[in-house]
């Protein structure tokens, strides 16, 4: 009658706990090699295949109490932590980082500082680099509009980085500009 | 002699000296060490995570592995710790001693203390220049 009896067999879900609990550091054991695996492909593997043991080790060893595998399984895992520490050390002072925040250089510019990749420009910068870019919206001798041209449509025109001839709707002039 | 009165007579609940405690005792002290081997777990990933995720300090060299080497010495030094905790219970369980004092929590706390103010220090570096 006790062997049906659960909490007889198991007193207080302690053995069940415990099997969870190892289950939980397996899977520990699997996340910290998936993380790893992104750093470097071989050692990630290694601890991977880790978590596999440690998942199996609480089996065996409930199966045949005090075999050797019972009574060392706990400096077991102890030492597994302790090669996985090692090869982190090794990933994390060897290998290049893997921020993904950087933006890519273009082919023969010069690389930028650390940390000022995102500096926003200057006004006194915008307000050279503005001209330099349309000039001759800076050099207009007449200052207003002509005659039957908006600005907004001249200014449009002049952006386009195409012939204007290429594209007859890139003109967006109704009309010949008046005296011609 | 550890576990008997005076007398000579067994103390009440505790185990004779050297004979087998109670199973649920031996399991949740296998527990607390799965627990402390996770924790070790866990600081190593952040150690790795700030190293290799974390954008570069600016003005700061070696900032990153500033903090997360550290941790990850760490989490080392506590999977060792756990161990020798482990152990070190078990044996006061079989004995029918009182389970001695753990040190492992204020170790931790002090630890992943230094490792913010060494992180907010690196940060204020940071923005400072």
């Amino acid at each position: 009658m006790a062997d049906n009896d659960p909490d007889e067999r198991d007193p207080g879900v302690a053995m069940e706990r415990t099997m969870l609990a190892w289950r939980r550091t397996a899977i520990g054991f699997a996340a910290v090699g998936a993380a790893i695996l992104k750093a470097n492909v071989p050692a990630g593997l290694a601890v991977l295949a880790m978590s596999v043991p440690i998942w199996i080790v609480d089996r065996l060893s409930r199966r045949s109490v005090n075999t050797w595998l019972s009574a060392r399984r706990h400096a077991l895992v102890t030492a597994t932590v302790i090669v996985i520490a090692l090869a982190a050390l090794a990933v994390a002072i060897g290998a290049p980082s893997k921020t993904g925040l950087t933006r890519p250089r273009a082919a023969g510019t010069r690389p930028v500082p650390s940390g000022r990749a995102y500096a926003p420009a200057r006004p006194e910068a915008a307000a050279a680099i503005c001209p330099a870019l349309m000039p001759a919206a800076s050099s207009s001798s007449w200052l207003v509009p002509e005659p039957g041209i908006s600005r907004t449509a001249r200014c449009a025109t002049r952006r386009s980085t195409r012939p204007v001839s290429a594209s007859a709707s890139s003109t967006a002039e109704p009309r010949p500009p008046s005296g011609w | 002699m550890a576990g008997q009165a005076s007398d000579g007579e067994p103390r009440q609940g505790r185990p004779e000296p050297d004979a087998e405690p109670d199973p649920r005792f031996i399991l949740a002290n296998e527990r607390t060490f799965l627990a402390w081997i996770r924790t070790a777990l866990a600081l190593i990933v952040g150690g790795l995570a700030i190293v290799q995720l974390l954008p570069p300090f600016a003005g700061v060299p070696g900032g990153r592995h500033a903090i997360g080497v550290p941790l990850i010495v760490l989490g080392a030094a506590m999977a060792v710790a756990g161990y020798w905790e482990w152990s070190r219970n078990q044996a006061a369980l079989r004995r029918g001693e009182p389970l001695p004092r753990s040190v492992l929590p204020v170790i931790l706390g002090a630890a992943i203390g230094c490792a913010g103010v060494a992180a907010a220090v690196v940060s204020l570096l940071s923005v400072s220049r």
